[in-house]
């Protein structure tokens, strides 16, 4: 039989104290989703069942008792850290989950110079880290979009990626070594080494878990030098974004490593470049690292771009200067909140990934595909950030009128449609549905055809580490009641 | 009815950083790299444009509503923009000079075009962030000898001849119904954000010309007062930080520097 | 020179803030064997004992329903055609800016708006403003008089009794321009508190209850009360809190900010405090410099401390 909300609440007070165990009505409904759902959230609409309390954890033995407590019970958790996700994964579907809340584990535990890597826990703003380190003359390389906001602990459980990937990695190639914490309250502790061979490299068992295995209360990331002083950065417009995409396949295949590669086509361009690009697609690239790297970067980047007559060069300070404003705050948010609710104009994205030879049909496919078939659009773009030799990502952009449609009704008339177009297209052209945002729980309707014949691997370390079914119910796999 | 509303496109001057504020020898701060907007105090202007127009549809009011603005190649977006929210007219008085501490200009010019084409209700924004002069909605109430309302918060169309006005002043909030035509000043509005037209109007609509006015009389000249100096403002204090946290931080921020000022107070 | 000071009351508050502003002017250098007087136009149904009090010379006076920027440019005009003023100069309110300009195209004289500071030498008069956001001083010179000016931010004097008694003129026009039809007051203002502390929240006070708490506690101590507009435009706070160039602007003896980061359209609400006290968990916000000292933590971490501290105050 299934505890109630009281005997939850009762049993996390016991084990936390009651400062940490949050109930009020209004914590909770806004716990009942993240940016997916913003629309809704805005409105005050909350579909899903409120959660019996948050409960902010301060260390890993609160963690294992609760997770242990919740095993036990059939209580469904929801690991979360910064509140930033974008996919629905910090959803609680079923009644009487908890939210299990990392943000106050926030001491940076350890930075180690010498070997070139930092540890802290679970609840550290990454920008907060970042301008730590920077001090030091460090950098961690990561920069995604939600960097004021976004805490460790969930960039690494989604799988998270930065606007300086194309040198730096994505989480996967920074994460040194991570503690977790499984249902049964098992504490493993991944130690950070430069690289081994001691069976299946177990950090991808917790790197984009999306909490549906474990809670991750610690992680160690290697840190780079930084030399904001070499920085090299190049803008350009033109007019195709076809010829855009030819051009960092030739910059990445050619052998160069800006660590920003990034192509907007001109709708998406035209919320960003009009001062500069109106009508067209802008492409940008910035080199960094050590004065001689930098430059040599630079320059055979320009080589590359001077073959295509077609590009204009624009003045550096231009693309400096959008890039300074490009990250999003509490504060954009509530503007965000504000315009939506003003003028029921709502912006969502869909992030996918593909081989070169399949992104440019992709591209045109998607593009031409929901603005013929879904309605009230009034901007539909891409761009293209993540770069690699053998392919790159696609973030496409897309903004709606919500019209004659109550707040709950929204995902299922626009956001949910246009996501079903542009996540079966790429599957059928061979590229992937999630490129850094997680599945969350609105793309699980296509893990199957994500992962073909290895969503057997997916199941069975679901079924593995979390029989009973707890963690994050609906994430990565779907809910079957 | 003709409505007209008055907007201007400014720099996005969140944008700049403490270090951008130097003037050049003409005393002119670039902000040439940094995004556009529409004037914050404009936007709810042209919103209510919209809304005003629909409730003259609503009263089976003929209306006629028309976006002015004077300015550069910068502007011509937003025209786009404006013709594919419908509408009527989306109007340009050229001009390249730099018209930052020159309202009188931008004021003679809006009340030409208005005197070759009357309007009933004239909208526009109570000033722009980078002159902040103030002044551009009176000098054309005082060309034009239309009455103007100021710091307007709210506006409904209340017959063909009048409208009502909430305006904001000294903390108090009136309503006023007023006899068009009249010139209404935006000022801190609920309302504040322009609606989005469809990729389907950008299509139908947006793609309409857009109308350049030719100055005839007025012409770009010194304004009245004569701008001096533009210097940054540096806004520094001793800037001392307890060092250390949480209880005993408030500790040591009495013990060692408020006591005395609190003793005083 | 002679110069005309102008006065526009809303209530007791702004009246005697108007006092107090007067008093400041005539402190400025500009003001050095210029003689003034004043016209005060008011929604606020007060003795003209207070006037006679405080104010110097001659007082026009008139009571009035709603301060309008119509009549009192008309009324001023009046007044000018009589008595020849070297300049005009209006207090801040709501609608300074509005009857400055109204005034100077009617008059055709030369006028400069939201003054901070002004001064003048041989070569001319020089007004001051800000521009491009609050970032930058903008400095006019007027050479020729009349000129008029609307001020802002101009800091507070103590008030000075009077030797002599001025002579009150009640202006004698009672007409309402016939473009108003009808007009209502729906709202009035909240009740301020003349107090010499000043607390701010700001969007770093992450929640709606938490800035009602700090707004309970100021409440309680009759202290001022403030939110930046980002936490206003989000509905946590009400428009008529705001503080900054777009709303209130104070210069308390102690001001303290809570999770503000000082965006300088914020600051110049408070730049004119005697003392700046700033609690942020970000040591690189623009306010912690533009402060005399910070606390850097989470507010939650110091909230319930410091009002205990002021809570014996």
């Amino acid at each position: 039989m299934s505890l109630s909300r009281e005997e939850i609440v009762a049993e996390l007070v016991k084990i936390c104290g009651p400062d940490a165990v949050v109930t009020d009505k209004e914590v909770l409904e806004e716990s009942t989703y993240d940016r997916f759902r913003k629309y809704e959230g805005y409105h005050k609409v909350f579909v899903n069942p409120l959660p019996a309390a948050v409960v902010f954890v301060e260390n890993k033995k609160q963690v294992s008792e609760i997770l242990r407590f919740c095993n036990a019970n059939g209580v469904n958790v929801v690991p979360r850290t910064g509140h930033s996700a974008t996919e629905g994964g910090l959803e609680p579907i079923v009644e009487n989950s908890i939210i299990l809340d990392g943000s106050k584990m926030k001491k940076i535990i350890n930075v180690d110079t010498y070997n070139m890597q930092v540890t802290c826990e679970c609840g550290v703003v990454l920008e907060d880290l970042e301008n730590h380190v920077r001090e030091l003359g460090y950098t961690t390389g990561h920069s995604p979009q939600s960097k004021p906001i976004a805490q460790m602990g969930g960039l690494v459980a989604t799988r998270s990626i930065g606007q300086f990937s194309t040198l730096y990695g994505g989480i996967e190639d920074m994460l040194a070594g991570v503690e977790a914490v499984f249902p049964d309250g098992t504490i493993c502790n991944i130690k950070a080494v430069p690289r081994r061979s001691a069976g299946p490299d177990i950090r991808h068992v917790v790197l984009g878990n999306e909490g549906a295995l474990c809670f991750i209360t610690e992680v160690t990331v290697k840190l780079f030098k930084y030399f904001p002083q070499y920085h090299v950065c190049m803008g350009y417009t033109l007019d195709d974004m076809i010829t855009g995409l030819r051009i960092m396949h030739d910059v990445m295949t050619e052998g160069y490593r800006p660590s920003v590669a990034r192509l907007y086509d001109a709708e998406d361009g035209k919320e960003h470049f009009s001062h500069f690009a109106p009508g067209k697609c802008v492409i940008l690239f910035v080199t960094e690292g050590p004065e001689k790297i930098s430059k040599a970067n630079a320059e055979g980047i320009r080589e590359i771009v001077a073959k295509y007559k077609e590009c204009t060069e624009v003045d550096s300070k231009l693309i400096e200067t959008w890039f300074a404003n490009l990250n999003w705050d509490a504060a954009r948010i509530e503007e965000e909140r504000k315009e939506v609710l003003q003028t029921k104009n709502v912006c969502c994205t869909t992030e996918i990934s593909a081989n070169w030879s399949a992104v440019e049909e992709i591209y045109k496919i998607c593009k031409e595909k929901v603005i013929n078939e879904i309605p009230d659009i009034t901007v539909f773009g891409a761009h293209a950030s993540h770069c690699y030799s053998n392919g790159i990502n696609l973030y496409f952009v897309y903004w709606y009128n919500v019209v004659d449609c109550a707040p709950e009704e929204e995902i299922y008339k626009y956001h949910l449609p246009i996501k079903k177009i542009i996540c079966e297209e790429t599957i059928k052209a061979g590229g992937s549905m999630c490129h850094h945002h997680g599945v969350g729980k609105h793309r699980v309707h296509w893990i199957d055809k994500e992962h073909g014949s290895a969503l057997y691997m997916v199941k069975k370390l679901k079924a593995a580490f979390d029989p009973n079914g707890i963690m994050n119910i609906g994430t990565i796999l779907p809910y079957k009641k | 009815m003709k409505i007209l509303v008055c907007f201007k496109i400014t720099a996005d001057l969140d944008q700049l950083s403490q270090k951008d504020y130097i003037a050049d020898t003409s005393m002119r701060i670039d902000t040439s790299f940094v995004k556009n907007m529409i004037n914050c105090f404009d936007e709810s202007g042209l919103e209510f444009g919209l809304r005003l127009s629909q409730e003259a549809e609503s009263l089976n009011l003929y209306n006629e509503k028309s976006a002015l603005t004077v300015g550069g190649d910068k502007t011509e977006i937003y025209l786009k923009t404006l013709n594919a929210l419908k509408y009527d007219n989306a109007i340009r008085i050229d001009c390249d000079a730099d018209i930052t501490f020159n309202p009188k200009f931008t004021g003679e010019a809006i009340a030409e075009y208005v005197n070759k084409n009357k309007q009933d209700i004239i909208i526009m924004g109570c000033q722009a962030p980078e002159g902040n002069n103030f002044s551009t909605p009176q000098i054309v109430s005082n060309i034009l000898n239309i009455p103007m309302v100021a710091n307007v918060t709210d506006l409904h169309l209340v017959g063909e001849n009048s409208v009502k006005a909430t305006v904001e002043s000294g903390g108090n909030v009136y309503e006023y119904t007023v006899k068009t035509p009249a010139i209404f000043v935006m000022g801190n509005a609920e309302v504040s954000k322009l609606q989005v037209p469809t990729l389907k109007d950008r299509m139908s609509f947006g793609k309409r010309d857009i109308k350049y006015f030719e100055l005839n009389n007025c012409e770009y000249g010194e304004n009245q007062s004569t701008l001096v100096s533009l210097e940054p403002i540096k806004r520094k204090r001793s800037g001392k930080i307890v060092s250390l946290q949480g209880k005993e931080a408030v500790k040591e921020l009495y013990c060692e520097y408020l006591k005395e000022r609190l003793d005083n107070i | 020179m002679k110069i005309l000071i102008v006065m526009q009351v809303y209530d007791e508050f702004s009246l005697l803030d108007n006092i107090k502003k007067y008093n400041s002017i005539l402190n400025f250098s500009f003001m050095e064997n210029v003689k003034t007087e004043c016209a005060v136009f008011s929604e606020y149904n007060f003795s003209t004992n207070i006037l006679e009090k405080y104010i110097q010379n001659k007082v026009y006076f008139r009571a009035i329903d709603c301060i309008i920027p119509e009549i009192i440019k008309n009324d001023i005009e009046n007044i000018q055609n009589k008595e020849n003023y070297d300049g005009i100069i209006i207090l801040e309110s709501s609608m300074s800016n509005y009857v400055a300009v109204l005034l100077g195209e009617k008059l055709k004289y030369n006028y400069v708006t939201n003054v901070v500071d002004f001064y003048r030498n041989e070569n001319g008069m020089y007004f001051k403003r800000f521009s491009y956001n609050n970032n930058v001083y903008s400095t006019f010179e007027i050479k020729n008089k009349p000129f008029i000016v609307s001020l802002k931010m101009i800091k507070n004097s103590a008030i000075k009794n009077n030797i002599d008694i001025p002579n009150i003129i009640e202006i004698e026009n009672k007409n309402i321009p016939d473009f108003i039809i009808d007009k209502n007051i729906i709202k009035r203002a909240d009740i301020k508190e003349n107090s010499d502390i000043l607390i701010v929240a700001g969007k770093g006070v992450k929640d709606k209850k938490s800035v009602e708490k700090i707004r309970q506690f100021a409440i309680s101590k009759k202290f001022l009360f403030g939110v930046t507009r980002p936490v206003a435009m989000n509905g946590w706070g009400k428009l008529g809190e705001i503080v900054g160039v777009s709303g209130g602007i104070y210069s308390p003896k102690i001001c303290i900010t809570i999770g503000v980061s000082g965006s300088a359209a914020f600051y110049v609400g408070i730049e004119n405090s005697d003392y700046i006290i700033s609690v942020n968990s970000n040591d690189k916000a623009p306010i912690i410099d533009m402060s005399d000292v910070s606390i850097i933590d989470d507010y939650e971490n110091v909230i319930d401390d410091l009002f205990n501290i002021f809570k014996i105050c």
